[in-house]
This record gives structure tokens, sequence and C-alpha cells, in this order.
């Protein structure tokens, strides 16, 4: 492992060319991980959950810049996520009332 | 001897200062339960807020707007709206802001909210931490704001 959390190693595993690199702020500090690019939204965010010690029943969302990663069954590369490394939010949902 | 509260926002700090140093997000510290954090909005304006802590978590954060020029808090100018989470009333409007609770401040929407139980509003879901209730103010500022509250 070379990134600061416990992320996928991205020397190991299919498609090491296309690894994803993540940096994630999330509600308990920053995610580092790196991902294949075929890899689906939602593994991401079981990960980066999981990672975290964010509770699993609760809901988060994945964004890049504005961008709202969904439907979470979606591939990384359908957002356009290729070799790389990329900032994004795990934002907690709820909404002003 | 610094209080339980002190110890829980140094501790969430930590994290909230990473997310910080990625996101490009300005946050300084002003004493063991306050700190200033500014975050960008959509249109390149950069908003501040002015968070006290005391009493966390029994009771949530006051999520002040904040000139850093002035020190001035809660001036019109110096906040956002957009949606129902940046009110008209001037304050951020989410269970787990002090201000939204007309107990606490005048301009808070909410009589019908339990300050005490902000933690079991169904609103407040996973909104828990410091970094958590920071990365929604900056969605919103990305996704809903519509510009100053008052020019």
């Amino acid at each position: 492992m070379s990134l600061d959390n416990k992320g996928p190693d991205p020397n190991s595993g299919k498609g090491h060319d296309d690894a994803v690199v993540l940096e994630i702020a999330t509600p308990n500090g920053v995610f580092r991980g790196s991902f294949d690019k075929n890899d689906k939204v939602e593994k991401v965010i079981e990960e980066v959950v999981e990672d975290r010690d964010l509770a699993e029943e609760d809901a988060f969302e994945l964004y890049y810049g504005d961008v709202h990663l969904e439907p979470v069954g979606r591939p990384l590369v359908s957002f356009g996520f290729k070799k790389g490394k990329y900032k994004l939010t795990l934002v907690a949902t709820g909404s002003g009332v | 001897m610094s209080t339980p509260a002190a110890l829980l926002v140094k501790a969430e700090l930590e994290a909230l200062k990473e997310n910080a140093a990625l996101m490009g997000w300005s946050l300084k510290q002003v004493d063991d339960l306050t700190f200033v954090i500014g975050l960008p909005a959509k249109d390149g304006v950069d908003y501040h807020l002015r968070v006290r802590c005391d009493g966390y978590p029994a009771m949530p954060p006051a999520w002040h707007w904040f000139n850093p020029e002035t020190g001035d808090i809660d001036g019109r100018g110096d906040t956002p709206k957009g949606g129902n989470f940046l009110h008209s009333h001037g304050v951020i409007c989410a269970p787990w802001n002090r201000l939204a609770y007309t107990t606490v401040d005048s301009r808070g929407p909410h009589s019908d909210w339990q300050i005490g139980a902000w933690q079991q509003n169904p609103y407040t879901k996973a909104c828990l931490t410091l970094s958590a209730m920071a990365l929604r103010v900056a969605y919103e500022l990305t996704k809903n704001y519509e510009g100053r509250l008052a020019a």
C-alpha cells in the first residue's frame, strides 16, 4: 500500500494502468485510495465508509465538484474518470428544512 | 484543564484540517472551542463562518456567517442565500446549527425542534461531525447558492 489510508493496492489486480487515484474529503478526514476505472461508485463509497469508520447505515453521496456521482451502480469511467488523481467529497445526505 | 467539548473539538478539527488542506479551504482555530472556516461559493466568492462549539456535542455548534476583515458576525452582506438550507433568515437551517433554533436565535426558523436532541433529529442524518457539517455547507454553496443575502 503506497497511499495514506487502507485503500486497494494500486499495484495489484487488473487494470493497474487504469488506476484512478481518489482523494476524498469525508466526515472523518481524508480518504486516499486507488481504484480501477471500471469499479462502481458504490464500491468506492463502501470502502471509504469502512476505512473512515463511518456508520454503514448512514447515507452518503459522492461528488466530483458539483457533479453527483449517481446512480452509484455506474463505473467510475462512465463519469469520465481515467488514469489520474482526483479530489472528491463524500457528503452526508440531509436537507435544509 | 480541557473540557469534554474542547477535547472533542480538538479531535474533530484534526479531521477538518485534513479536509481543508485537500479542498483548499481556509481554517483557523481561534480558541479551544472556536474556529473560522472559509468556503468557496460557485461564483468564486469566499464565505467565512465563525463556529462556536461550547457545549458540543450536547449542543450543536453555532455556525455564524463571518466577515474576517471587520470581525462582524451575521452581517447580511456576508451571508449567502439559496434553497431551504441557506435560509432567507440568514442562518443555516439544519438541526446541527444552534442558530436554527428559535429558542437560541430569533432568526432561527425552528421552534419545533429540541436542541438537546439535535443528533436524533431525522434531518440531521449523518451530519454528526464538524467535517460532515462543513462538507454540507460547501455542497450547498456549490449547488443551491443564489448569491449574497444583501448587497
